[in-house]
């Protein structure tokens, strides 16, 4: 009886490791999912010369699936305003582009440690620049 | 004392388990951004060609823009060498923004670069490696501290 006892008592605790370990491989994947398709929409804004409105609704989308959050959390500031490629380094010519994505929940069992889940939260940053290809008409 | 020394050590591998495995993810992720780094370093490397030998049938990459390019794309988050081929047959290294060699060579040529990547080049190209150290992982014994990628870009068309 004593041995179950201290069972029930520690059997949480271990359960919460093997949901740690879960939770942060699914984290980990959807951050390399990100990551993927945030460079994918580099790439075509490299061809574009700039992020069209297009390729952000788009990236939005894409990412509000992954992430499973409101395309509303999710935060992109790029530059809209079409770059060139001129035949010489022109720091004023890259695309500047800034991708920020709600990760909901970083640690499992948080309310079993005394942690609120507005606190059980962080934000996958990607911010970077890219030279454009698009042509001076 | 039998049971209590089995749940410590059942605590301890899994904290140790969990420990590496959130490191582990780090560095795929890093590794994955650093492989992001150079394809668009050497992508945009590859841009910039003196447009008068264009005109005379050679492509050769303007080094000055090349070098500033990737300086400006990595602005020193990283350690990186690039190397220049075109139709000059000088094979030029830049480390760091700095020429650390320069060499004959010609079409094709057998190329290994900084992460032990072997290719032939066969037209004007750009290569670079960007490396990234740090303490990826907290616990002891995994030594893995680097991580190295490169990206190459060809000039497929004249």
């Amino acid at each position: 009886m004593k041995q179950f006892i201290v069972l029930v008592a520690i059997l949480p605790l271990l359960l919460i490791f093997i949901a740690q370990f879960t939770l942060q491989e699914k984290n980990a994947q959807i951050k390399m999912g990100i990551a993927s398709d945030v460079y994918a929409a580099a790439e075509q804004a490299r061809q574009d010369g700039c992020f069209t409105a297009g390729n952000v609704n788009r990236l939005k989308q894409q990412l509000a699936s992954r992430s499973r959050t409101e395309e509303s959390e999710i935060l992109i500031t790029a530059d809209e305003v079409p770059k060139y490629r001129v035949n010489s380094y022109n720091e004023n010519e890259r695309i500047h582009y800034k991708v920020e994505v709600p990760i909901k929940r970083a640690m499992a069992g948080n309310r079993f440690f005394g942690i609120q889940d507005e606190e059980n939260r962080g934000v996958f940053v990607i911010e970077n620049n890219i030279a454009s290809e698009r042509l001076r008409p | 004392m039998k049971v209590l020394l089995v749940g410590v050590a059942i605590i301890m591998i899994s904290l140790m388990s969990i420990t590496f495995h959130a490191d582990y993810s780090r560095y795929e992720l890093t590794e994955q951004a650093l492989k992001n780094e150079a394809d668009k370093c050497a992508s945009a490397a590859v841009l910039y060609f003196d447009e008068e030998a264009y005109g005379d049938g050679e492509i050769l990459l303007k080094d000055d823009d090349a070098v500033k390019a990737v300086q400006g794309m990595l602005d020193e988050k990283c350690a990186w060498q690039l190397h220049l081929f075109d139709d000059s047959g000088r094979h030029r290294r830049y480390e760091n923004g700095r020429v650390t060699a320069e060499t004959d060579f010609s079409y094709p040529y057998s190329f290994e670069d900084e992460t032990g990547y072997e290719t032939v080049i066969n037209q004007p190209a750009v290569i670079v490696t960007v490396s990234h150290e740090s303490d990826f992982y907290r616990l002891d014994g995994v030594e893995e501290k680097t991580i190295k990628r490169s990206s190459m870009y060809t000039v497929n068309s004249r």
